[in-house]
């Protein structure tokens, strides 16, 4: 198994996990100290997941063995368009789906949106973690 | 001036003509029905529909090279800018409404085809732009 792979099977299970307690912690936070330290929590989130990668990348890894070739690239590429499309199937759905029960004079509470975009993160990442897996096959030796 | 050029250019001034006839239509409607009747201006938008037919109007030359490193580089970078638009459109119209109106506030359901709407054309209005920045708004920078 790649370090892809590797990546993907755990982000496939993290991702969702990570996404989700943040989102309720934001909410949570709304509820209880107000907008001013959710919106500066939400900023503290974003410049995180923007340094996590950078400082990751710092970390001295085996020199001697190429770990992303072409192939690699047109996978991730692949995984990636996959999980563009999957968020926007996901979306448009998300958003017909209570128009078409609740019609179009009816109205819903605003907490369903925040719900929506938590719920798009998620698709996204998971439908890119499962298309990465299914191109390199799920982890198997043949594949690296 | 390249072929992707020409058919981002096609997708601003369709899009374009579609928004402001949407505008207009809204508009008119508004001083002789009043709102919610106005909205139906917004079928107007479905001229940018006719952006799709881009690709077919703007054909490739037969036995031309088409598409280098540095395309495939420009592509992608319109591709990403395109998908980042949009994505903070969704990001901006969802929490939005919660972060200033409050979680249990009642919002009408039209907000939400609107949210996707506008993402998609944001989508297509950065990819355009990223595309005519990136090779230049005229034949030059080919």
């Amino acid at each position: 198994m790649n370090k892809t792979q590797e990546q993907a099977w755990i982000m496939l299970f993290l991702a969702p996990f990570i996404v989700a307690i943040s989102g309720g912690v934001f909410v949570w936070l709304f509820y209880l100290e107000g907008r001013l330290l959710m919106l500066a929590a939400f900023a503290a989130w974003c410049i995180l997941l923007w340094i996590l990668p950078y400082m990751f990348g710092k970390i001295p890894t085996k020199k001697s063995k190429i770990l992303f070739d072409e192939r690699d690239k047109l996978i991730q590429k692949r995984a990636t368009l996959a999980g563009y499309l999957g968020f926007w199937w996901y979306i448009v759905t998300a958003c017909i789906i209570p128009l078409w029960f609740v019609g179009p004079t009816g109205s819903i509470t605003a907490i369903l949106l925040p719900i929506i975009l938590l719920g798009g993160i998620i698709m996204f990442s998971i439908i890119q973690n499962i298309a990465t897996l299914i191109q390199y096959g799920w982890g198997g030796k043949n594949h690296e | 001036m390249k072929r992707i050029q020409k058919i981002a250019m096609f997708f601003l001034v369709v899009l374009s003509f579609a928004i402001v006839l949407s505008v207009v239509a809204v508009l008119i409607l508004y001083f002789k029905y009043d709102f919610p009747r106005a909205w139906a201006g917004l079928g107007f938008m479905g001229v940018g529909g006719f952006a799709g037919f881009a690709r077919m109007i703007f054909k490739k030359d037969p036995g031309k090279v088409e598409c280098d490193e540095r395309d495939r580089g420009i592509q992608r970078r319109s591709a990403i800018a395109g998908f980042g638009a949009a994505y903070m459109v969704v990001g901006i119209s969802t929490m939005g409404p919660f972060i200033i109106i409050g979680p249990n506030a009642p919002i009408t359901t039209n907000w939400l085809p609107l949210i996707f709407g506008a993402a998609g054309l944001t989508n297509f209005y950065a990819w355009s732009i990223a595309i005519l920045t990136q090779y230049g708004w005229r034949t030059k920078n080919e």
